[in-house]
């Protein structure tokens, strides 16, 4: 290799040099210490070489051994899970025979007398289960606790019902629930919690949120406190129940919305929760919401960062707005309230989104 | 690290379905994308998400992939594009008006505090190059990192961020004639 009419970038992206500079070479290897040798006049150039090299060293975010060992592990029980469900039919299948039976019932519950014959898709879908489940009903007036060998915390509220099984099955924590329940669900990336509640699947890693879904009312609703969900009606979870795990099946919700199934029309409807909470904890010595001559967009960050809750406006028209306002443990909408007075504007809610009018400002 | 030859052989082995060889090539290559992917984006644990992913699906296309003796570029290729797809569908989400961005954003950053005693310079030049490493353009730190920390060569680059060869290059030696200059400033 000629080096000689070699630019320092030349030897920067030259493999051999670059090792050794690194140190990367073996001992006995000598040629470059030689040619630097034999060429006094390409010193300079060298160093330069040298220098930007060791310039360009990286911040990078660390991960342990350990860590790796325990994620290769989780990989490989994974991919012997799948070799059972390759093996077994009816690991595959009852997937799909317990969302068929909902999709049954939701079209025959037209047809038939729904008093006559009452058909429960919770009962129908508990008695589909192949493995031994346990079943609490809560026939208090006080809603209970339940904790779920996997450390997850169902809060049952009364009247309703809620199904597990005695061991949780390998690819996924399944229940079934009637009535009204606050889930806190311990994280568990590769395994998914499912909740079957009538019509609706919400499937979850790891999360806080409610389900109302009583038998005689004419809507299911889901809301989210905290974590991601992703929320399937019957008939969909027909189509991927064979891949009942993709995180971008249903419609996602995350704090703050909720999604409410209306059941005739079959409908589904994504909003925000009545009463967005913080979905960051505040540091008790700053208030970010004491706005003093603050840009309207850097208002509306706050915000959006603050609850979780994308807010869209014209940035155009905006973009003289200012606002004043000494604002801190109001509500979301009391706090838009004011905001939009200031900068005489509107907004509404429309899909878990909120969107501001304005004619802006001078 | 195993040699390229050694990594050759896992993947050949862990094609025809032996589960050790998956394990290794696991294990291998799980800090390299782990490296990768952190520089890509803040959400860690959708890095490790977007791993566990494709290691699984690899195993379960391992008969359909190729024979490939870069596994390193298949895999950093692979996870790039996953947490590419993923950052379209959440943007998607929150801001269904907003246009899409059609690549995706180096995040990774320099720091040269760690190696200032072995540059061996003084305050005002070290002011200098850190002036010209935070001006680096997001796409000239990616081929930086890809060259000097993954050793990709440039072919395997400009496959991987989707531009030509010689864009690939010049993004590289426009990058390195800024550093030089550095250096230079004062003698």
């Amino acid at each position: 290799m000629d080096y000689i009419h070699y630019s320092a970038e030349d030897f920067i992206v030259d493999d051999y040099f670059r090792k050794w500079v690194n140190g990367q070479l073996p001992q006995e290897d000598t040629f470059w210490p030689e040619w630097v040798r034999h060429h006094p006049e390409k010193e300079a150039l060298i160093s330069q070489a040298k220098f930007v090299l060791k310039a360009l060293e990286m911040k990078h975010i660390p991960i342990t051994d350990a860590k790796v060992s325990d994620k290769v592990r989780q990989m490989l029980e994974e991919t012997d899970a799948q070799l059972t469900v390759e093996r077994s039919f009816w690991a595959t299948n009852w997937w799909k025979l317990a969302a068929a039976v909902v999709l049954v019932l939701g079209i025959s519950g037209y047809f038939l007398n729904q008093k006559l014959l009452n058909p429960t898709r919770y009962d129908e879908l508990v008695m589909a289960q192949a493995n031994p489940t346990i079943e609490k009903v809560n026939n208090s007036n006080q809603p209970i606790k339940i904790s779920l060998s996997d450390g997850s915390i169902i809060t049952l509220q009364p009247k309703s019902k809620l199904s597990y099984p005695e061991t949780f099955a390998k690819e996924a924590r399944t229940v079934f629930l009637s009535g009204e329940g606050f889930f806190d669900i311990a994280k568990n990336p590769r395994k998914p919690f499912l909740v079957y509640a009538n019509e609706l699947v919400t499937k979850v890693l790891g999360t806080s949120f409610s389900i109302r879904a009583f038998e005689k009312d004419k809507d299911v609703v889901v809301k989210v406190f905290t974590g991601k969900v992703s929320v399937l009606s019957g008939k969909e979870a027909v189509h991927t129940a064979s891949q009942p795990f993709s995180q971008t099946d249903g419609v996602i919700l995350m704090p703050n919305q909720m999604v409410i199934y209306e059941r005739t029309p079959d409908k589904l409807t994504k909003t925000l929760v009545e009463n967005p909470k913080m979905i960051v904890p505040q540091p008790i010595d700053s208030n970010p919401f004491n706005f003093q001559n603050t840009p309207v967009s850097q208002t509306f960050e706050v915000l959006e960062k603050g609850y979780g809750v994308p807010i869209l406006y014209d940035e155009e028209v905006l973009k003289n707005c200012t606002v004043t306002a000494p604002l801190g443990s109001e509500s979301l909408y009391e706090k838009l309230d004011i905001i939009c007075k200031v900068i005489r504007a509107t907004y509404e809610v429309v899909d878990a989104q909120i969107i501001i009018t304005s004619k802006g400002c001078k | 690290m195993p040699n390229d030859t050694e990594v050759a052989e896992l993947w050949l082995a862990f094609k025809k379905g032996d589960k050790g060889a998956f394990g290794s090539l696991a294990t291998v290559f799980y800090k390299t994308l782990y490296n990768y992917g952190t520089k890509l984006t803040t959400d860690y644990t959708l890095v490790e998400d977007c791993i566990q992913d494709l290691f699984l699906e690899m195993w379960k296309r391992r008969e359909f992939l190729g024979e490939t003796e870069h596994v390193r570029f298949y895999l950093l290729k692979a996870l790039r594009r996953k947490l590419f797809l993923e950052k379209k569908t959440s943007d998607k989400r929150l801001h269904q008006f907003i246009e899409n961005t059609d690549d995706i954003d180096f995040i990774g950053e320099f720091s040269i505090e760690s190696r200032i005693i072995e540059l061996e310079t003084t305050e005002q030049h070290l002011k200098k190059l850190n002036q010209v490493l935070t001006q680096l353009s997001k796409r000239e730190r990616e081929v930086i990192y890809l060259k000097f920390y993954q050793e990709l060569d440039y072919e395997q680059i400009a496959s991987l961020m989707a531009i030509n060869y010689q864009s690939a290059r010049n993004l590289i030696y426009n990058a390195l004639k800024g550093l030089k200059s550095a250096w230079q400033h004062d003698g």
